[in-house]
């Protein structure tokens, strides 16, 4: 029963980062139409531009290692952001008006392209890092669980919720919505639709950049550390139901659940497997997910 | 239509660019180094997912051909190692190692150390026919009886000679529960300490694979807890090792670790800390440096110099293995046959690693290994046997 | 009519002569590049089919190489059968399992089939790394025997070159073939619209369950072809990026046109050549370069050809 706990804790921890990725996806779908194969990529440079601030920050903010770790955060999702405004001007503008096929090689090659920069400028060993609650475990009903796990948890809850709030109770969240439905009628409407573009590509790479931060310390950062998780992600958006922000928060959780509980019941080996299986299920079966809308296809 | 110069001159253009773009890289490609240069082939992981073993004989070969042509190169001619990437996988590394045989047509090429890629090469060594040395431990190597292929590092059956020896032996434990990289290494690994256990009458009771590229190994672990193990035998590279420890502490496991050399990699030892290193175990193929000679402290102090890392025992075969090529280069020259009959007739070459002697049966070249834990509280090896046993 | 097509058949004339030719005037090396380029192409061919003609997208012909590679190996070690068996074996393999997943996942459009066809790539992967009693895990399968053709074996470079250009050519034909019968003007209504072609006599799902079925077994070609000039098989030949690749080699020379594919196959296969002096920053500058071919030059280098010389010969262009 404890291992079933620890487990299960894991999952959710790992769930909750698929979740926050699986938003970045759908957000870049939902609102510019993009299937964004880069996102992995993305994450894998939020996760190394951590590792390279959170050891520069010590220099300006020595004492307080909170002080350390926000400046950090800080860092790197200014960092993101400037990657956000490159991916708007430099991929999606120019292709914009293309097919659906060339927009996902367009994600992909710069995808490649992006992890090989990040080879040639961090190297290829892999990189510790410390996670700003340190290493301490709890004891939970006798199962043991990092704090750590604990506070992704926390931090992806709290980053999600800021998501909806952001997309669906403010005004810019109204013309977010209102360029995803109609990029059209939101031009007439007045909604300067290229710098609503642009905000989009820096939220999607934040959110990206956000999940490498909190993955960083589990898993030990080296480029390949995106791959990954880029395909669990969209694994969790096909479950969870595209265009829906509790559709990636349960698609994400279940996917962590599947792949944990997986491996330890049916299959360590095939574990990816088991991921990919119930995402096919998914879309023979109910391709809009668990809480997406009908599956209307996309020109 | 509207172009912005005349359609036919663009056309033409567009049509001349494309055949010079077609043409030029089918004419022979140009050599990058003078005439009377010595060039040899290595093929290794720069870039995939072992990169990071890849790194460290990258950098140890690119020394080595420094130090060698500083020494005055072969008798005066210098020697140049040609790198090409075998890239994560079988496929590409075969590719590379045709690659350099068909363009650099050297008499010898450091294979690479990943067991997996160099048995995947083999076939190709015996159709090429020259002389190479690889640092990859898997017990299938020598069962290929390629004549043409040495191994420059323990092989993985010394190494679980001595694992069977620390868990037998050393840490009294009768519950084994194997861990390992489902490839070439890891599997080989397994059941030469299986078999090896099975033979002093101790059974394992659980064998969980992974992949070298996974995140999370907690159900392997856990089933290995499940089903009794007190000891955790394990065979893996340097992330996936470093996961393992860290994860086996905070599930909270107490059962000791004997590892194979993976973990005593200094990009493994990099990632953990002392205490996720207290009752772990591991084989080395040497303790490097001043253990072995005066010579080797200075390696590791210039090798540290040059890369801002430390070496490990794969890096430094290599090294030592290019340092027997250089003696053997100027002894019988760049003839492929020649090379192959000093490689196997090498005896008591003081290297920085150890001494290497060819066993005549199996080529290969290194014939002991070392048993290590971590003095309690840091990251420091110590040695606890030798073996086999003088 | 008349001009363009003998126009046509000179320029098809012209460019057998010159890749008879090529063995002769590249090195060693380039020629088994050469070799890897005519199998990529045959690959390629298959995505002109199912992607160029019928629209549907498809991030996993990877995965249909590697089934028809690995089947003519295990076959052939296994059972002892000769390539002239396990080859069709092979292809029919491919179709088979691209059969069995077409009719539920063909009902998707879009990113939808785009994530289906990569989920079965990556899945098709992890069964070759994992299922080690038949597909040799990561280790692969190697010993691979040679082909074998009236008694002699084919062992050289040269002779692969032969081999798989005559095989290169006779795909071609039929693709060609294809394209102008009623199955390929088929095709072309279902990809540009879909809905109306519905509602006409055009039998859509059977079209597209065809189309797909057909690109894959070109794919399973192309592996059994490897599979016994390279000697070796492993699941690296299966990967995502192996698929993505062959997509680009798809866009690179002009999606519509089977010239294109095999222009694509080959302008890719030596890009790692040509890009040498680059170094270790070869992929970046891989990977920006598809992306400007993407944004400049999206119809491919034949499209963009057609445009040129031949701008009012049928609307080619994609919706």
């Amino acid at each position: 029963m404890t291992q079933l706990i620890q487990l299960i804790v894991n999952a959710i921890a790992v769930g909750a980062i698929y979740a926050v990725v699986a938003l970045s996806f759908e957000i870049a779908y939902e609102s510019t139409g993009v299937v964004n194969f880069a996102t992995g990529q993305l994450v894998t440079i939020g996760a190394l531009l951590g590792a390279s601030t959170l050891a520069y920050s010590g220099v300006h903010f020595g004492g307080s290692a909170l002080a350390t770790q926000a400046a950090s955060y800080a860092m790197v999702f200014g960092g993101m952001a400037i990657v956000g405004l490159l991916f708007f001007v430099g991929v999606f503008m120019p292709l914009r008006k293309q097919p659906a096929l060339t927009v996902i090689i367009g994600t992909v090659a710069i995808g490649i392209a992006i992890q090989n920069l990040a080879q040639l400028t961090w190297g290829s060993l892999p990189i510790a890092t410390q996670s700003p609650v340190g290493t301490r475990t709890l004891d939970f009903f006798g199962a043991v669980v990092s704090v750590h796990a604990l506070y992704v948890i926390v931090v992806a809850a709290v980053l999600i919720a800021a998501v909806y709030v952001l997309l669906y109770r403010s005004a810019l969240g109204a013309q977010f919505r209102a360029l995803a439905q109609d990029p059209e009628a939101a031009r007439l409407m007045g909604i300067r639709v290229n710098r609503l573009y642009a905000l989009t590509w820096v939220l999607v790479c934040a959110l990206a950049g956000a999940a490498g931060l909190l993955l960083g310390p589990m898993w030990f950062i080296d480029v390949g550390l995106g791959e990954g998780i880029g395909l669990k992600a969209f694994a969790a958006a096909i479950i969870g139901g595209f265009g829906s922000v509790p559709g990636a928060i349960v698609g994400g959780v279940l996917v962590g659940l599947a792949e944990i509980l997986g491996a330890s019941y049916i299959s360590s080996a095939y574990k990816d497997a088991i991921v990919f299986a119930l995402m096919f299920l998914f879309l023979l079966v109910r391709p809009q997910g668990l809480f997406g809308e009908r599956v209307a296809d996309r020109a | 239509m509207h172009h912005d110069t005349d359609p036919k001159m663009s056309r033409r253009r567009a049509a001349a660019a494309l055949g010079a773009f077609a043409a030029a890289p089918l004419l022979r490609p140009s050599a990058a180094y003078a005439a009377d240069d010595i060039v040899v082939g290595a093929t290794v992981p720069i870039t995939g997912t072992f990169a990071a073993t890849g790194l460290q004989y990258h950098n140890s070969l690119r020394l080595a051909q420094d130090d060698i042509n500083a020494a005055g190169g072969i008798k005066g001619r210098k020697l140049r190692i040609v790198f090409e990437d075998t890239g994560g996988n079988n496929s590409t590394a075969v590719n590379a190692f045709v690659k350099l045989v068909k363009q650099v047509n050297p008499p010898f090429v450091f294979l690479s150390g990943l067991s997996t890629q160099a048995l995947a090469m083999e076939p190709e060594v015996l159709k090429a026919k020259i002389p190479v040395v690889t640092a990859g431990g898997a017990v299938a190597i020598q069962e290929r009886k390629n004549p043409w292929l040495f191994r420059a590092r323990p092989a993985d059956t010394l190494g679980a000679g001595a694992i069977t020896y620390g868990v037998i032996d050393l840490l009294k434990k009768s519950k084994p529960g194997l861990l390992y990289a489902q490839d070439d290494y890891g599997t080989g690994a397994a059941n030469a300490v299986e078999a090896m256990l099975a033979k002093s009458g101790v059974s394992v009771v659980a064998k969980e694979a992974f992949n070298p590229r996974d995140n999370d190994f907690s159900a392997q672990l856990l089933s290995l807890k499940n089903k009794g193990a007190d000891v955790i035998v394990s065979f893996n590279y340097n992330r996936d090792g470093a996961l393992i420890l860290k994860q086996r502490k905070s599930l909270g496991l107490t059962m000791p670790v004997v590892a194979g050399t993976g973990m005593v990699a200094p990009s493994t030892l990099d990632l953990v800390d002392p205490d996720d290193l207290i009752g772990v175990y591991s084989t080395a193929d040497t303790m490097l440096g001043e253990a072995v000679s005066p010579a080797s402290a200075d390696f590791v102090r210039r090798y540290v110099l040059a890369n801002k890392a430390r070496p490990d025992t794969f890096g430094t075969a290599y090294y030592d293995a290019a340092l027997i090529l250089a003696e053997g280069l100027r002894k019988v020259g760049p003839d492929a046959e020649k090379l192959r009959a000093y490689f196997a007739g090498v005896k008591d070459f003081k290297g920085m690693a150890r001494n290497y002697t060819t066993d005549p049966a199996t080529n290969n070249m290194a014939h002991s290994v070392v048993l290590v834990s971590f003095k309690p509280g840091s990251k420091d090896l110590v040695a606890a046997a030798v073996y086999p046993k003088a | 009519m008349k001009a363009t097509s003998l126009l046509g058949a000179a320029i098809l004339g012209a460019a057998l002569v010159a890749a008879l030719a090529v063995p002769y005037v590249v090195s060693d090396y380039n020629l088994r590049v050469t070799v890897l380029a005519l199998q990529s192409a045959i690959a390629v061919i298959g995505l002109t089919i199912a992607f160029g003609w019928c629209g549907l997208i498809q991030l996993g012909q990877a995965a249909f190489i590697g089934i028809g590679a690995y089947t003519s190996a295990i076959l052939a070690l296994r059972f002892g059968l000769g390539f002239w068996v396990t080859m069709p074996l092979a292809m029919a393999a491919s179709a088979l399992v691209a059969f069995v997943i077409a009719v539920p996942m063909l009902r998707l459009r879009g990113h939808y089939l785009a994530l289906a066809t990569v989920g079965f790539n990556v899945t098709a992967e992890i069964v070759a790394k994992n299922w080690t009693a038949v597909t040799g895990g990561y280790d692969g399968i190697s010993a691979i025997p040679p082909v074998t053709l009236f008694g002699r074996v084919i062992e050289t470079d040269l002779g692969y070159f032969h081999l798989s250009l005559v095989f290169l050519i006779a795909v071609a034909a039929f693709a060609w073939t294809l394209r102008h019968s009623r199955f390929g003007r088929a095709m072309i209504a279902v990809r540009d619209d879909e809905i109306a072609s519905g509602t006409s006599s055009v039998p859509v799902v059977r079209t597209k369950v065809l189309a797909f079925v057909i690109g894959s077994a070109l794919a399973g070609l192309s592996g059994a072809l490897y599979a016994h000039y390279a000697h070796y098989v492993s699941p690296g030949d299966f990967e995502l990026s192996r698929s993505i690749t062959l997509l680009v080699m798809l866009i690179a020379g002009g999606e519509m046109a089977i010239a294109g594919a095999i222009l694509g196959a080959v302008l890719l296969s030596f890009a790692p050549e040509w890009l040498r002096f680059v170094g270790e920053a070869y992929l970046v500058v891989f990977g920006v370069g598809v992306l400007l071919l993407l944004i400049l030059m999206p119809e491919g280098v034949v499209g963009r050809l057609r445009k040129w010389f031949a701008p009012r010969a049928g609307k080619v262009g994609r919706a």
